[in-house]
C-alpha cells in the first residue's frame, strides 16, 4: 500500500516546509494496526488536457496508478484530451461541472482561459486543480484549489548554463508549439542564463543592448543583432513538440546555415531531438562538434546521453506531476492540509554525469518503474519535501 | 434534401423531410442521455443533461461555431466550400488582441476600432479568395486551402508566434467590468437552476439565433437567395437564365468573412486570450454542422434551419458523452458516424425521392397515354 503524503525524504532536509504542510512523518508499509481505519474516498475527478500528448498521459497513468494501489482511495479518473485550443478546455469544464465531478484536473490552454475555468468551477463548488502549466497570474487563481507545474524557465537556465560551458554561440532553437507559454518560458531561461552569465546578447541598430526578454520575445533576425555577441540565436523553428516537423526543421537550417553557421541546437523536448538528432545523422554531424540540448529526461534519453548522441537533458518527469495531483486531491478530499501550488524538482544531467545521476532520476514512459522507485523510497515524491518549491503566484 | 413531401393520387406519402431527421437525432440522443442519468449514472438527481443551465451552457458552445456556419452554408449552397475559417478565426483573433493591446499601428487602437478593423480584414481577405475562385473559376477547395495556409502565417507574424491577453489589470476587456461586456448574461447573475447549476445566457447566443433568422430569411425569401441556389445547382444554366454567377459566388464569401468575424470576437470574448490555435481545425466543426444540417457539398441544396440543428447536434454529442462520462476518443467517433449518416441519410432520401418523382411521372404520362386513348377510342 502507498501511503500519500508521508514518505520521508531521501535526502537531508535544508529547509523548513512551508507553514502548514505538516511535518513528514515516517512511514512503514502498513499503517498501524491500533490507528482507526481511514474511510475510503469514492469519488469522480474528470481530467482535460489541452492536447493529445504523451506527456499529459503519462500524468494521469501515474495518478490513476498511485489511486490504484490507495485501498484509500476508490477514485474513478476520466481522462479527456483537446486539440490545444481554449474554447475546448471552457467547454470540458462546463461539462465537468454539469456532469457532477468532485473535482477537476485541468491542463490548460492559457492562463485566461484558466481564470474563467476557475470562477466556473468555483460557483459550482467544485475543486479546480492546474497542472502542467503556470496561472499563478490570473488574479482569481487563488481560488483554484492546487496546482503543479515545472518551471520551464529553469529548465531552459540549466540548457543555457550547459550550454555557456561547452561554448555554444550560435544557437538554433526549436521550440515546441511557436507562441506556448512552456516553450518561450524555456527559451527565455536559456538565453537569461547568458546575461546572467555575463554574456552579451549583442547590440541594436541605435546602439543599445539586447536583452533576453527582447530577444526570446521579439525573436530578432541575426542580421539586427549587432556588436560581438556571445550568443546569436541563428535560426528559431518549431517542431510543434513532434520529432518528424523537428527533424524537418533541423534539415532546413542544416542546409540553410551550413555546417559552420551553427555550432549547437536546443530542442524543447525528446520527440523533437530525436527528429533533430536524425536530420544531423543524415547530415553526418554529431555531438562531438556540436552542442544538442533537450529538456523532458525520458528514459530513452538517458541512453542518449551515455552514448553521447546528445550533450545534455532536464530529468523533469509528468509522472512526478501526476503524484503530486495524487497528494493533493488525497488530502483535499479528507480536509488535510496540503502545499498547493508546486514545481516539482528537475535533475539536469549531461554525457559526464548521466552515470552517476541515473538512480536518482524519475521514471517517466515506465509507469510501473515509477510507482516501484516511489514504493521503495528510491526518489523523493512526498510534496512536503524541500526539494519541491513553492509556487509564486495570486494564491 | 429539403422538403419533398408530396401527394400522390390523392393519398398522403410518407414525408421525407431530412432536417425533420436531423432534428429527431438531437432530440432522441438528448433523450436517451437524460434517461441514462435518471437511471445509472446519477440516479435520484434532476438530469444535468436538460437542465437549463446546461441547455442555455449548449448554446453558448456552439454559438461561434454555429455563426460561422451559416456563412459556409451560404458558400457550399452557392457551389463553394472554405477551408480557411480556422486560421481566419486565428487571424482575426490576433489581429484584434494585438492592435488593442500593443501599438500594432504606431498606437493602441480604441477596442471598438480594433473590432471593425479586424472584421474589416476578414471581410477583404475572403472577398479576396471569392474574386479569384469567381473570376478564374478554380477551385476553391485549393484557393482556401491556400489561405488558410497563408492566414495562418500572417496571424504568427503579427504577433511574433505569441499569445495575446485581453485583460488588463485584472479585468477581462470584453467581459465583465471590461470596456465592452459581449458576453453579458441576460438573465440573472446566480441564477440557479433546478439542478442546482448556475445558470448563463450570454448575449452572443441572440446574436446567433438572430443571424439564423436572418441568413434564413435571405436565402429562404429573397432573389438573392434563390439565386445562389440556382448557380450551386448549376452555374451554367444560371449563367444562361440571366444571373451574374461570378457575383453571386464573390458575395457568398464576402458574407462568410463578416460572419467569420463577427463569430471570432465573440470567439475571443469566450476564452480571452488570442493564440494561434483559437481557430485550430475550426473549418471541421463548421463544414460538419453545415453537412449535418443537409448542406450538399455539390451546391444547390441545404437549409439553414438545418444547419442550425446541426451545430447544436454537434456540440451536444460533446455535451451528452461527457455528460455520460464516455471516453473524449469516443466523441471523435460519435462526430465522424453521425457525419457519415448524414451524408447517407440524404443520399437514401434524395434516391427515394428522385424514384418517386420519376414513378409519379411515370403514372402521369400512363395517365395520359390512357386518356388519350380513351378520346381516340371514343372517336
Amino acid at each position: 500500500m502507498a501511503t500519500a503524503c508521508s514518505q520521508p525524504a531521501e535526502e537531508p532536509v535544508e529547509e523548513t516546509p512551508a507553514e502548514e504542510v505538516p511535518p513528514a512523518e515516517d512511514t512503514t508499509d502498513e499503517p498501524p494496526v491500533d490507528e482507526p481505519a481511514a474511510e475510503v474516498q469514492t469519488k469522480t475527478i474528470g481530467f482535460y488536457a489541452d492536447a493529445a500528448d504523451s506527456y499529459y498521459t503519462l500524468m494521469n497513468d501515474a495518478l490513476v496508478a498511485l489511486a490504484e494501489q490507495d485501498p484509500e482511495t476508490d477514485w474513478t479518473v476520466d481522462y479527456k484530451a483537446g486539440q490545444s485550443t481554449a474554447e475546448e478546455q471552457l467547454k470540458a469544464v462546463e461539462d465537468f461541472i454539469t456532469s457532477g465531478y468532485d473535482a477537476i484536473i485541468v491542463i490548460q490552454n492559457n492562463p485566461d482561459t484558466t481564470s474563467e475555468c476557475i470562477e466556473k468551477a468555483k460557483a459550482a463548488g467544485i475543486p479546480y486543480f492546474g497542472a502542467a502549466h503556470y496561472f499563478g497570474q490570473v488574479a482569481n487563481a487563488g481560488d483554484s484549489a492546487g496546482s503543479t507545474n515545472y518551471d520551464f524557465k529553469a529548465c531552459g537556465v540549466a540548457a543555457g548554463e550547459d550550454a555557456i560551458a561547452a561554448g555554444v554561440e550560435k544557437l538554433v532553437m526549436i521550440e515546441g508549439v511557436l507562441g506556448q507559454g512552456s516553450a518561450s518560458d524555456q527559451s527565455l531561461g536559456f538565453i537569461e542564463a547568458y546575461e546572467t552569465a555575463g554574456k552579451s546578447l549583442g547590440e541594436k541598430e541605435d546602439g543599445s543592448k539586447w536583452t533576453a526578454e527582447e530577444i526570446a520575445t521579439e525573436k530578432p533576425d541575426a542580421n539586427a543583432i549587432k556588436g560581438s555577441p556571445d550568443l546569436v540565436v541563428v535560426a528559431w523553428q518549431s517542431g510543434g513538440w513532434m520529432s518528424e516537423p523537428a527533424q524537418e526543421a533541423m534539415s532546413n537550417v542544416i542546409s540553410a546555415l551550413g555546417n559552420d553557421g551553427w555550432d549547437g541546437a536546443y530542442v524543447q523536448n525528446n520527440p523533437m531531438v530525436e527528429g533533430a538528432m536524425l536530420a544531423m545523422d543524415g547530415a553526418g554531424l554529431t555531438t562531438e562538434n556540436y552542442w544538442l540540448g533537450s529538456c523532458n529526461g525520458r528514459e530513452i534519453s538517458w541512453g542518449w546521453a551515455k552514448d553521447g548522441k546528445i550533450s545534455m537533458d532536464v530529468n523533469q518527469p509528468p509522472t512526478m506531476e501526476g503524484a503530486i495531483l495524487y497528494q493533493q486531491l488525497k488530502a483535499y478530499f479528507s480536509g488535510a492540509e496540503f502545499r498547493k501550488h508546486l514545481h516539482p524538482y528537475i535533475t539536469p544531467y549531461n554525457q559526464s554525469t548521466i552515470a552517476d545521476l541515473e538512480p536518482s532520476l524519475v521514471p517517466i514512459e515506465d509507469v510501473p518503474g515509477f510507482i516501484a522507485k516511489v514504493n521503495d523510497g528510491s526518489i523523493v515524491w512526498d510534496i512536503s519535501d524541500p526539494k519541491f518549491v513553492d509556487v509564486p503566484g495570486n494564491w | 434534401m429539403t422538403d419533398s413531401g408530396e401527394r400522390l393520387g390523392g393519398r398522403r406519402k410518407f414525408r421525407l423531410d431530412y432536417n425533420l431527421i436531423v432534428l429527431i437525432i438531437l432530440v432522441g440522443f438528448i433523450a436517451i442521455v437524460t434517461i441514462m442519468q435518471i437511471t445509472t449514472i446519477t440516479p435520484g438527481k434532476f438530469p444535468t443533461m436538460i437542465a437549463p443551465a446546461n441547455l442555455t451552457n449548449l448554446f453558448a458552445q456552439v454559438s461561434a461555431t454555429g455563426i460561422m456556419a451559416m456563412g459556409m452554408a451560404m458558400v457550399m449552397i452557392g457551389g463553394g466550400i472554405d477551408l480557411s475559417v480556422g486560421m481566419l478565426t486565428s487571424f482575426v483573433v490576433l489581429h484584434l488582441a494585438k492592435s488593442f493591446i500593443d501599438p500594432l499601428y504606431g498606437e493602441r487602437l480604441p477596442l471598438v476600432a480594433a473590432i471593425l478593423l479586424s472584421i474589416l480584414f476578414a471581410v477583404l481577405m475572403e472577398t479576396g479568395m471569392g474574386w479569384i475562385i469567381s473570376r478564374f473559376k478554380v477551385e476553391p477547395f485549393i484557393i482556401t486551402l491556400g489561405g488558410m495556409i497563408c492566414f495562418r502565417g500572417i496571424a504568427l507574424r503579427i504577433v511574433n508566434s505569441q499569445e495575446i491577453s485581453m485583460t488588463i489589470n485584472g479585468v477581462q476587456s470584453l467581459g465583465e467590468g471590461g470596456q465592452m461586456d459581449l458576453k453579458m448574461s441576460v438573465v440573472p447573475k446566480n441564477l440557479v437552476d433546478v439542478a442546482g447549476l448556475t445558470v448563463n445566457l450570454p448575449i452572443y447566443v441572440f446574436v446567433f439565433i438572430g443571424i439564423t433568422a436572418l441568413i434564413w430569411v435571405i436565402m429562404k425569401y429573397t432573389k438573392y437567395g434563390r439565386r445562389i441556389y440556382a448557380v450551386g445547382a448549376n452555374s451554367h444554366a444560371a449563367y444562361l437564365a440571366g444571373i451574374n454567377v461570378k457575383n453571386i459566388v464573390l458575395s457568398t464569401y464576402t458574407i462568410n468573412g463578416l460572419l467569420v468575424g463577427v463569430a471570432s470576437v465573440f470567439l475571443l470574448s469566450r476564452v480571452n486570450t488570442a493564440i494561434i490555435t483559437t481557430g485550430q481545425n475550426k473549418e471541421i466543426d463548421v463544414i460538419a454542422a453545415a453537412v449535418i444540417g443537409g448542406v450538399a457539398l455539390s451546391g444547390g441544396k441545404g437549409n439553414i434551419w438545418g444547419v442550425f440543428v446541426g451545430a447544436i447536434l454537434m456540440g451536444a454529442i460533446e455535451n451528452g458523452l461527457t455528460i455520460m462520462r464516455q471516453k473524449a476518443e469516443m466523441q471523435f467517433v460519435a462526430k465522424g458516424l453521425i457525419i457519415i449518416g448524414a451524408v447517407v441519410v440524404g443520399a437514401i432520401i434524395e434516391s427515394m425521392v428522385s424514384r418517386s418523382q420519376t414513378k409519379q411521372k411515370q403514372r402521369e404520362e400512363e395517365g395520359i397515354s390512357e386518356v388519350a386513348a380513351e378520346i381516340s377510342d371514343a372517336e
